[in-house]
């Protein structure tokens, strides 16, 4: 019996040495003369998405083939990025939401400035989409199709029977129609505000920020500005809708890395909610009669939401060879027919007007009900500070909301101490100027 | 009686242990003298621009949530054996009753600690969802308020329960295996006396077992110092950080996003966690030695 | 003893079985509801119509095989390892005496006083340097020393008699000799014991290949399990559960047909005073 074991602890410790010897399996460019260069690239979208990337970009080229990985849901991807950094393990090409994760990722050196080889491709994108992409001068990554928003979700069937009308048109009104609409004993509620820690959470509360006429930073982006009489509004908002309102519900309904709360809306427990387009396949599939409206305005009288945009980035993973091949991929990313794809399987938004003309996504803005709110909604839409302390910046403001939420501390203590923590970030990470 | 070797055995003696050596060195002391100095460090999260800086690294730790941590750490641990200890010591005496089939029982507390962590947080996790998890279909039934993994005390309560459940199925057999080696003449000359069974406990029993409790109370605490898979499924360290313990404070600044932004923080705090690690090390070792003592 | 303390303690012991039991119990129920179902607050606890096809999807869904393929070889390799030098270091602390055997003895023994959590991130990097992290060798070779496994052969080898070995010198056999065909065979009680533990915590560790594994067709069944989550619908956790029982179910069988050698192997914490 005792001979079995040291003939296969040997056996093992053979086959250990022998992958020793051989390549390992990370993400080498493994190119020679006349064998196509294999760069691989993560991604947070679904496995269906990076299939079809991989087999149409093999399919068409000879001299460069693309591997594609699921790696993490968004909120999850930059701390994976941040350790393959350290370890030298990223791979060349990162499909990620958020540029303003970019900065921070950029201060490893390792990302390829996109300015050069992708310069035509780069002017073409609608304006404010290319001004999120640039940092210190520097082009840290091209934006893809499929330009995310958020609207107001809102359930037909409960307003109906609720008695009212249309959806809100301002905050205020918001309050006063999910107060009519909550139900607390029966665990029915009239909108959900999301719990967690996440960017997600961050990224919805920005947008009432946006309404209520505040900013996220100062001009010269030195110094935070979100805990300006506007911030403290809107997070009273919030802070209003669950506690003392009960028109929100005290417990979270997020789910495998995802704080948007999709599930809430879906199970009817609520009846109004903010989300963008990946959760209208959710929603048709729960069979629910809703509708969609623009983001109800805050104090300053008008609509706002903030923009997610699919960013390719580039990293030196893998010397000169592998670089160019990754080039080769966003390039062809960046073509509208591609960007077209991107967008019609998100039901996002086109990144450049090249897109608009393609079939996929006429076809897209035909058959989707939402798709004209969600552009509507784009026109009132900002994006991201694009600065290496964003991201702990968010994190903080999302701890910090939290807070505010399970009323451990008031709106204003919750916004001071994230202000004072994001500028301690900002000094010590540094900002964009 | 270890008479002297010939000389010649030295080298196979060397031989013998020198894989366990230079790996042990090679992957235990080396990294730890390579934290101590990382952690006089700051710079930059991948760490492109070092410079030092002394103790500084140690009070932004306590600044920067590192205190908050340790304070988790305490209430995480102090729970987490408490629970252990007293569920498991009590089940241990329920399975040492000589009835029929209980000994088969034992069986069934080995399960939580072979399954794969990681399985189990998912399926903690869902027992906390809202309206159709199982807690808060109990809790909605009975009428009373959800509960939620997004409240900081019920995430604290959550961790520990469930960490609690995983171990405490270890704490029961190695009880279970030192009632089994109590001397049964005097628990028998103790009821012929006319003891009852809860003096039996009180007074022979229990003092009996004073050393193995504070064994089994050692390894109880250097796991409870050591766990990490709970946290990172069902709370990753939030909400507010309530969760957060030491451990979890490293990983979160050594490989994704933590509060301080700079590198040589989690080494900073994964100094101090060594140090209260040996502590809990050498207090077990000196207890062994004790008992050796004791015996021979 | 009186009837009534008997039900009593019969009752409490099914009790006690039930708390350990019944997050299994919830996940075998959760992995066979429909969508529906599981959304629906007012469903009963257990379906009517079980949806095995939810296995068969989730099995789908990542690549278990894989998964289970890498996590058997890393056991298997890992464990093998454990046992090799820690039973041959054991076994020469424990039967000779050479110089500074006292000072490296206890540098060993330091491998067991640091915990594996707080060096973990000077051990990647190191990894980084070799080139080995994303590798199965990066994942084997810092957990095949086993300081443990040196300290329990030890305490084991220290109750063996020395005569047998000195027996075997005179008839001229070799020192590797006299530890494989005398020795060894000797020790093995407390080698299943220790192939056990530290085979189980093998097949479960998590953090360390957690940060040293990105790549997808290296996974463990733990990390595995989390790629797993995230790619699946959200609003519907039977999925999840279904994934959850493909990992639980091959360990909880191995362990109930092998209980009492599992009974040992976690019991060998006492043995260890």
């Amino acid at each position: 019996m005792r001979r079995i074991w040291w003939t296969i602890a040997g056996a093992a410790l053979l086959a250990t040495v022998v992958a020793a010897c051989g390549s390992s399996s990370g993400s080498s460019a493994g190119g020679t003369a006349g064998k196509p260069v294999t760069i691989t690239y993560w991604s947070s979208s679904s496995q269906a998405e990076i299939n079809w990337l991989d087999s149409h970009f093999n399919a068409s080229h000879t001299t460069v083939k693309v591997q594609g990985q699921y790696i993490a849901s968004a909120d999850d991807t930059t701390a994976k990025e941040v350790a393959a950094l350290k370890t030298g393990t990223e791979p060349n090409v990162i499909i990620g939401q958020d540029p303003s994760a970019l900065p921070l990722l950029a201060e490893s050196g390792k990302i390829v400035d996109l300015s050069g080889p992708l310069a035509a491709e780069t002017a073409t994108l609608y304006p404010g989409i290319k001004s999120a992409l640039f940092y210190k001068g520097q082009q840290l990554g091209m934006a893809l199709g499929g330009v995310g928003d958020y609207v107001l979700f809102y359930n037909k069937t409960d307003f109906a029977k609720a008695g009212i009308g249309s959806p809100p048109a301002t905050w205020a009104q918001l309050e006063a129609d999910a107060i009519k609409l909550s139900d607390p004993a029966k665990h029915h509620y009239g909108i959900y505000i999301p719990w967690g820690t996440a960017e997600w959470i961050s990224y919805e509360w920005e947008g009432l920020l946006w309404a209520n006429g505040g900013q996220l930073l100062n001009s010269p982006d030195s110094q935070v500005a979100f805990d300006s009489p506007a911030g403290v509004a809107a997070l009273t908002t919030w802070v209003d809708l669950v506690r003392t309102d009960h028109a929100a519900p005290t417990t979270s309904f997020a789910q495998a890395g995802s704080y948007d709360g999709a599930p809430a809306f879906a199970s009817g427990a609520v009846s109004m909610i903010v989300e963008g387009q990946w959760a209208v396949s959710e929603f048709n599939t729960a069979k629910l009669d809703y509708g969609v409206a623009l983001v109800p305005a805050g104090t300053s009288g008008h609509s706002a939401a903030n923009i997610g945009i699919g960013v390719a980035t580039v990293f030196t993973q893998g010397g000169s060879a592998a670089q160019n091949a990754a080039i080769t991929f966003v390039k062809w990313l960046a073509q509208p027919a591609q960007g077209a794809y991107l967008t019609s399987v998100s039901g996002g938004l086109p990144s450049s007007p090249g897109q608009l003309g393609q079939p996929a996504v006429k076809q897209e803005a035909a058959s989707q009900p939402t798709y004209q709110t969600f552009a509507t909604q784009l026109q009132t839409g900002q994006t991201r500070p694009t600065i290496p302390a964003y991201t702990q910046i968010s994190l903080d403001l999302a701890t910090e909301i939290q807070a505010a939420l399970n009323g451990t501390v008031t709106p204003a203590q919750a916004l001071a101490k994230a202000a004072s923590e994001g500028n301690a970030a900002i000094a010590s990470g540094g900002s964009g100027s | 009686m270890r008479s002297h070797r010939r000389v010649r055995h030295w080298t196979t003696a060397y031989t013998f242990i020198l894989p366990v050596l230079g790996l042990t060195i090679l992957f235990s002391v080396v990294p730890l003298v390579m934290v101590f100095q990382r952690s006089l460090y700051r710079g930059n999260i991948f760490g492109t621009n070092l410079s030092f800086a002394g103790l500084a690294n140690y009070r932004a730790v306590i600044s920067s949530g590192g205190g908050h941590a340790l304070a988790v750490t305490a209430v995480f641990t102090v729970g987490f054996v408490a629970v252990c200890m007293v569920s498991g010591f009590c089940i241990a005496l329920l399975l040492d009753v000589r009835l029929p089939g209980l000994k088969q029982v034992r069986a069934f507390f080995i399960i939580p600690m072979v399954v794969p962590a990681v399985a189990t947080a998912f399926i903690w996790f869902t027992l906390f969802q809202p309206d159709t998890g199982l807690f808060n279909r109990v809790l909605s039934g009975l009428g009373l308020p959800q509960v939620s993994l997004s409240t900081p005390a019920t995430a604290l309560l959550a961790v520990i329960g469930f960490g609690a459940w995983q171990f405490f199925g270890e704490v029961v057999l190695l009880y279970l295996a030192a009632l089994k080696a109590l001397p049964r003449d005097v628990l028998e000359a103790a009821s012929v006396d006319g003891a009852g069974a809860w003096q039996r406990l009180r007074y022979i029993r229990w003092p009996l077992l004073r050393y193995q409790t504070v064994l089994i109370c050692v390894i109880a605490t250097l796991t409870g110092l050591q766990t990490f898979t709970q946290i990172y499924v069902l709370t990753d360290g939030g909400p507010e950080g309530a969760t957060q313990t030491a451990l979890y404070y490293v990983y979160q600044e050594a490989f994704g996003l933590g509060a301080g932004g700079s590198v040589g923080l989690a080494d900073a705090m994964a100094v101090i966690l060594f140090f209260i690690s040996i502590t809990v090390t050498i207090t077990q070792l000196a207890l062994t030695g004790r008992r050796q003592a004791v015996r021979t | 003893m009186r009837l009534g303390a008997k039900v009593a303690v019969y009752l409490l012991a099914g009790v006690a079985v039930l708390v350990v039991l019944f997050p299994l119990l919830w996940m075998v129920a959760a992995a066979l509801k429909t969508n529906a179902q599981i959304i629906d607050p007012n469903a009963p606890l257990f379906p009517s119509d079980p949806q095995w096809s939810n296995i068969s999807q989730a099995w789908d869904t990542a690549p278990f095989g894989r998964f289970f393929l890498n996590t058997a070889f890393f056991s298997v390799v890992t464990t093998a390892g454990q046992i090799a030098t820690g039973m041959l270091a054991g076994y020469a602390f424990a039967m000779f005496d050479f110089p500074a055997k006292r000072v490296l003895f206890y540098l060993v023994l330091s491998g067991l006083m640091i915990p594996f959590t707080v060096v973990l991130v000077p051990v990647v990097q190191l990894l980084a340097d070799f080139g080995w992290v994303d590798t199965y060798q990066g994942l084997i070779v810092p957990n095949i020393a086993s300081a443990l496994g040196c300290f329990l052969f030890r305490q084991f080898f220290l109750t063996t008699p020395l005569e047998l070995g000195e027996a075997a010198r005179l008839d001229g056999a070799g020192e590797w000799r006299i530890f494989l065909s005398v020795y060894r065979p000797l020790a093995q009680p407390m080698t299943a014991a220790f192939t056990i533990i530290a085979f189980l915590q093998n097949w479960n560790n998590f953090l360390f290949p957690l940060v040293v594994t990105s790549n997808e067709k290296l996974m463990m069944i733990s990390q595995g399990l989390t790629i797993f989550d995230g790619q699946i619908s959200r609003v519907t956790y039977n999925l999840l559960m279904a994934g959850s029982l493909i990992a639980v179910v091959p360990v909880l069988i191995v362990a109930m047909v092998a209980q009492r050698r599992v009974v040992d192997g976690l019991t060998l914490g006492a043995v260890r005073a």
